[in-house]
């Protein structure tokens, strides 16, 4: 009987200390942009992320894995541009271009 | 079933798993905060007033020595890398080796917390630059001294900013040279093309092996902002 309660607990800690090494799955998003500004008002969000370029051309995010979604925001309104997925520890590549007075995605994976 | 456990029996595990939980919990949230505190820099953090500067400059150095650390064992890695022969553990190399440059890359992403404490600074530094622009509390002599100062400290914060932007990117680069070669080997694998896949994946450890020399000198380079 004292074994079994032994056994129980030992596998208790064992799913409790589990619970430690859990880490989510990332990977990375390198976003590119060819165009000089967005228009006025205007957000570029990635999933979640405002993506703030400043003076660079390009900057480099870490998502979650699974499906991403590059998005231009304007107030309450948002424009999907492009989707694609993020693989753990790997690096997908999504280059913005104006075309036709609007944003152009094209990924790289 | 029933004989297994009792009531009692199954309350007390269950108490033990809760209390694993919560132990774990404990550990990870108190972890960071006891590692912030008794780290390298934390004698001059006690000294000096918590700000948005300190903060970061406390955290890049920790950064930069975390990117020693995980540059060397970049390092071993293609050193094993090139000493490989069969294609099962090639593969498993350049994934592991994959998951370090990812380790890297993560201190120092846009979306990081190094990122947004650096724009914080940077920001803060700022508003003390303007502040002192417009004061007339002190005499002329006093403001243009502590204008000097934070006109210095603004230029050296943005320097930082930029190698922060620069390591992500020169990672980035790594990261995305380590995955298509990977992917090339793996394609290769498939054609069946064992000796040839071994070839590619230990040329890799050369081209990482040049990264990680141009990323050493980097690292030197990459300098905390004074007080």
């Amino acid at each position: 009987m004292r074994l079994k309660l032994t056994c129980a607990v030992l596998a208790a800690l064992a799913v409790g200390l589990a619970g430690c090494d859990w880490r989510e799955e990332t990977g990375f998003v390198e976003v590119k942009k060819s165009f000089a500004s967005l228009a006025v008002g205007d957000t570029l969000v990635l999933n979640e992320t405002m993506l703030d370029f400043g003076t660079r051309s390009s900057l480099v995010i870490q998502q979650p894995t699974g499906t991403a979604g590059l998005q231009v925001r304007r107030g309450e309104t948002s424009r999907k541009l492009c989707e694609f997925a993020v693989r753990k520890n790997r690096m997908v590549t999504v280059t913005l271009a104006a075309a036709n007075g609007g944003l152009r995605c094209s990924v790289q994976s | 079933m029933t004989d297994l456990f009792t009531p009692r029996q199954l309350s007390l595990s269950l108490r033990g798993a809760i209390c694993a939980a919560l132990l774990c919990t404990a550990m990870v949230t108190t972890i960071p905060v006891r590692a912030a505190e008794n780290g390298p820099s934390s004698p001059a953090s006690a000294a000096a007033p918590s700000t948005p500067l300190n903060d970061f400059r406390t955290q890049l150095g920790d950064v930069r020595k975390s990117l020693e650390g995980v540059n060397a064992r970049i390092e071993e890695k293609a050193k094993t890398i090139e000493s490989l022969s069969r294609p099962d553990a090639a593969k498993q190399q350049v994934e592991e080796l994959q998951a370090l440059i990812s380790q890297t890359l993560g201190l120092v992403v846009d979306n990081g917390e190094i990122a947004k404490l650096g724009a914080r600074a940077l920001g803060y530094a700022r508003s003390k630059q303007e502040q002192m622009r417009n004061d007339t509390k002190f005499t002329p002599s006093e403001r243009q001294a502590l204008q000097k100062r934070w006109d210095q400290n603004v230029a050296e914060m943005v320097k930082a900013t930029d190698d922060l932007a620069k390591a992500s990117g020169e990672f980035a680069q790594l990261l995305k040279t380590v995955q298509t070669r990977g992917d090339y080997a793996s394609e290769v694998l498939e054609v069946e093309n064992a000796d040839e896949m071994v070839r590619v994946v230990r040329n890799l450890a050369g081209d990482v092996r040049g990264a990680s020399e141009g990323l050493k000198l980097f690292i030197r380079s990459l300098t905390p902002p004074e007080s």
